[in-house]
């Protein structure tokens, strides 16, 4: 054998088997073919046309200008609707049929069945962009567009397909019917549109300096702007993809602790990233967007928290570490609703001291990092209130005959909030009604009803108001005491048994 | 090899799939694993794959725990569900490669392995045709060969049999005759007992979840049919020993049926042959003497009810 030999051997032993067996089908899918075909009959043909058409903007030396917007365009779509449509619809079929399963009797984790759709979609996106390649540089021969421009593009459209692809294996990761996953993936394609759509916005808000009120030296270039949104996709394309990961993992195993190291890291480093930029910018705005984007999150998880399980399989307690210190944070990272809701209330917790010490750190007063303040706050503890509750109602009134199972406990606790949101509007259009004073439909006259998280946006009568959302929120923390210490005390590692039992067994 | 089966208990919500199960069998063997549908064969077998967590208690491979070192477990065990491999645009060949690096085999060693399996399965022919072009029986042989690909020592089979045609119903049990005699641990959960009572040494008999009878065929057999009804055919007229045999001990009833006397014998096969030889000794000239054999259906019909869950 050959060094050569040797090493395609050697690299041909070491690929994650997903992207080999992926690759194999790609190439005799027909979708792929097509597509690619298709594609490039469509770059073909839009620079023959406009060659032939514009043959005057084609002569005035800015004619790549709008040719390279139309190729971009098609690359986009090829990239950004096709090939995650074509990983997700691969991956859902393959939940569906039960093949997936039969990975994890292989010595193939989890991590790895992503990573390798994850790279198998990088590399038909690098596929398309080689092929479009040619067509793109003729849009520089034009004229009209720079290099650092064009490459600037490409870039951005392959962090967003990336981003994409890893949203659609999220939604394939999900193991339910097919109309569900149709549903699902239509919801995927509006996100996707809508964060195409907000980036756009974002990147010309930033451009034309118009960003939260933020002027002068708070604007920046063209380049840091994207760059910000690059990381800020990147960062969300690694939550999407630990996510994946733990949708694919049995529920037996310990599915949400490399989403929580990574959150926790994540909240850390953005941390730090809102700070610097603050500092380099001196708007205010990167801390207020982080503070709130942070409470939003959280709220989000602790959505997940309140329906993980609430009790250890052996899989997980096997992983239990001895030493105190470390089981304590084993217990905040580990699946477990008890657990994750203790590091859901720490995290918010930071975050919400995070902007006091900025803001008395740095005479914050009067800026909207303090009335960003008012919102993180009341966010996260509506999140609380309400996760909480729903716990608690499912544990009392759902635990017998009439049983909800855990993992849908985050249905009660939005149809709670529905209530919660609904009830003291009804209410009031029914003493209005009756009154025929319409002045008890404003926001000040219900807002008093503190189960509306819509009352934050009332400044007047705001401090009351959180000493109830406190007392609501003390009262479900209080309540929920005693499971919380069972969950504790329940958390330890599985003691070694005894394997081998005489006599426990019949022989076949 | 030895595969300990320890009170295993599967619960999805207030059913109990799996209540209790507890057996154990070892390598060079192949065990029936048998019972109504419904009975928790399939959850079983997923447990021991490591496919879903057992409620409570565990197995054990050789003292490994299916429960605490799932990862050590997949090595060792090659699992064919009850479903057809379904994927599209990939080979046979690519489709086992595939599977042999998810198991981490490298180089020449992989190559090695899936040229064998594909060899052992008879897929060499096949090798090339995508899998969506096989018929039924094709893809039962792939799946196996897929089990097989990592040559482990526990074999798992659910149904392997379903919807064969006699043809490759031989061919696949000649396939486990010869995998049992490389020293492989066979559990093969079937519904077609007839089958299976050719090639297993044992049985393990389900109902709703629990196990109702377990052990080697003989030990069924000997548990489930104390009584024997034994043929005799004689040189001469039957009605000597008809008269001689109902003093003989054990036997309760004997009746003439055509050229045969049908004896109801209660006791073992020493019990026969002591019988045989009673009647030899005496100088009877017995020229056939055979008992009708047990088959696992017919253990199978009389321990289990067809109750499910």
């Amino acid at each position: 054998m050959t060094a050569a030999a040797r090493v395609v051997a050697w690299v041909d032993d070491r690929i994650n088997p997903i992207v080999v067996k992926e690759l194999r089908q790609a190439v005799r899918s027909r979708f792929i073919s097509g597509m690619f075909l298709f594609l490039l009959a469509v770059e073909l043909l839009s620079v023959w046309i406009y060659l032939m058409v514009a043959s005057e903007a084609a002569a005035n030396l800015e004619g790549g200008e709008a040719l390279t917007g139309w190729l971009v365009g098609i690359l986009s779509f090829a990239c950004v609707f096709l090939v995650p449509a074509y990983s997700g619809i691969r991956l859902a079929w393959e939940r569906s049929a039960d093949q997936a399963d039969l990975m994890f009797t292989t010595s193939i984790r989890a991590g790895a069945v992503i990573r390798g759709k994850l790279l198998t979609a990088v590399i038909l996106i690098a596929l398309i962009y080689s092929a479009s390649a040619p067509f793109i540089l003729l849009t520089y021969l034009l004229r009209g567009v720079d290099l650092p421009t064009l490459f600037g593009m490409l870039a951005v459209t392959f962090v967003y397909a990336l981003w994409a692809s890893q949203l659609a294996l999220l939604v394939g990761a999900i193991r339910t019917s097919p109309v569900a996953k149709v549903f699902l993936g239509l919801i995927a394609f509006s996100v996707m549109v809508a964060y195409g759509s907000a980036a756009q916005a974002f990147i010309a808000s930033m451009q034309y300096g118009f960003a939260m009120g933020g002027g002068g030296s708070a604007v920046p270039s063209l380049w840091t702007s994207q760059a910000i949104l690059a990381g800020v996709t990147l960062a969300g394309t690694g939550l999407l993809h630990t996510l994946s990961v733990a949708l694919l993992l049995p529920p037996s195993a310990n599915r949400m602790w490399p989403t929580r190291v990574y959150l926790t890291a994540l909240w850390m480093v953005s941390l730090a990233g809102a700070f610097l930029w603050w500092i380099w910018t001196g708007g205010e705005w990167t801390l207020v967007v982080w503070a709130i984007g942070w409470a939003c999150l959280l709220n989000l998880f602790m959505l997940v928290a309140v329906s993980e399980r609430d009790s250890w399989g052996p899989r997980v307690r096997r992983y239990i570490p001895r030493h105190p210190l470390l089981r304590v944070l084993a217990f905040l990272a580990y699946s477990g609703a008890g657990g994750g809701l203790a590091w859901t209330v720490c995290l918010s917790v930071l975050t919400v001291l995070a902007v006091i010490l900025f803001g008395e750190a740095y005479a914050l007063h009067g800026t909207d990092l303090e009335e960003s303040l008012a919102w993180t706050t009341g966010i996260l503890l509506y999140g609380l209130a309400y996760g909480l509750t729903g716990s608690l109602v499912r544990r009392i009134f759902f635990s017998g005959r009439l049983r909800l199972p855990h993992y849908y406990t985050w249905l009660l606790v939005l149809a709670i909030q529905a209530l919660g949101a609904l009830v003291p509007l009804f209410i009031m259009l029914l003493i209005a009604y009756g009154t025929n004073d319409w002045s008890m439909l404003a926001l000040d006259a219900w807002g008093w009803f503190i189960t509306n998280p819509a009352h934050l946006a009332e400044e007047s009568g705001r401090g009351p108001r959180f000493v109830l959302l406190f007392l609501w929120t003390g009262g479900v923390v209080l309540a929920s005491l005693p499971w919380f210490y069972r969950q504790i005390a329940a958390f330890r590692p599985i003691e070694p048994r005894l394997v081998e039992t005489e006599g426990a067994a019949t022989h076949a | 090899m030895q595969v300990r089966v320890d009170n295993l208990v599967r619960h999805f919500g207030w059913t109990r799939a799996v209540d209790g199960v507890s057996f154990a069998f070892e390598s060079g063997h192949i065990v029936a694993f048998v019972g109504p549908n419904g009975a928790g064969k399939t959850t079983t077998l997923r447990l021991l794959a490591t496919m879903d967590e057992p409620t409570a208690g565990d197995a054990f491979l050789d003292g490994i725990s299916v429960v605490q070192d799932p990862e050590k477990v997949r090595r060792l065990i090659g699992f064919m569900p009850d479903y057809l491999p379904g994927h599209r645009d990939i080979t046979v060949h690519e489709y086992l490669d595939f599977f042999a690096r998810s198991y981490g085999l490298r180089g020449a060693q992989r190559r090695r392995l899936v040229e064998e399996v594909e060899a052992f399965a008879n897929l060499e022919a096949l090798r090339e045709k995508t899998i969506r072009a096989l018929s039924k029986g094709m893809k039962q042989r792939v799946s196996l060969a897929r089990a097989v690909v990592h040559d482990p020592p526990v074999l798992l089979l659910d149904e392997p049999a379903a919807g064969l045609d006699p043809r490759a119903r031989v061919e696949l049990r000649e396939l486990l005759q010869l995998l049992a005699q490389q020293g492989k641990a066979i559990l093969v959960s079937s519904h077609i007992l007839t089958e299976l009572s050719e090639i297993c040494d044992g049985a393990i008999i389900i109902e709703q979840g629990r196990v109702v009878r377990a052990g080697s065929t003989e030990e069924l057999v000997a548990a489930s049919t104390p009584r024997r009804l034994l043929r005799i055919r004689s040189l001469d007229g039957l009605e000597t020993i008809h008269k001689t045999i109902l003093e003989m001990p054990g036997v309760e009833t004997a009746r003439l049926a055509g050229p045969y006397l049908e004896v109801v014998l209660d006791g073992d096969e020493a019990a026969c042959h002591r019988l045989l030889a009673d009647l030899i000794g005496r100088g009877l000239p017995v020229v056939e003497f055979s008992h009708e054999k047990t088959n696992l259906e017919t253990i199978f019909m009389s321990v289990t009810k067809g109750q499910v869950q």
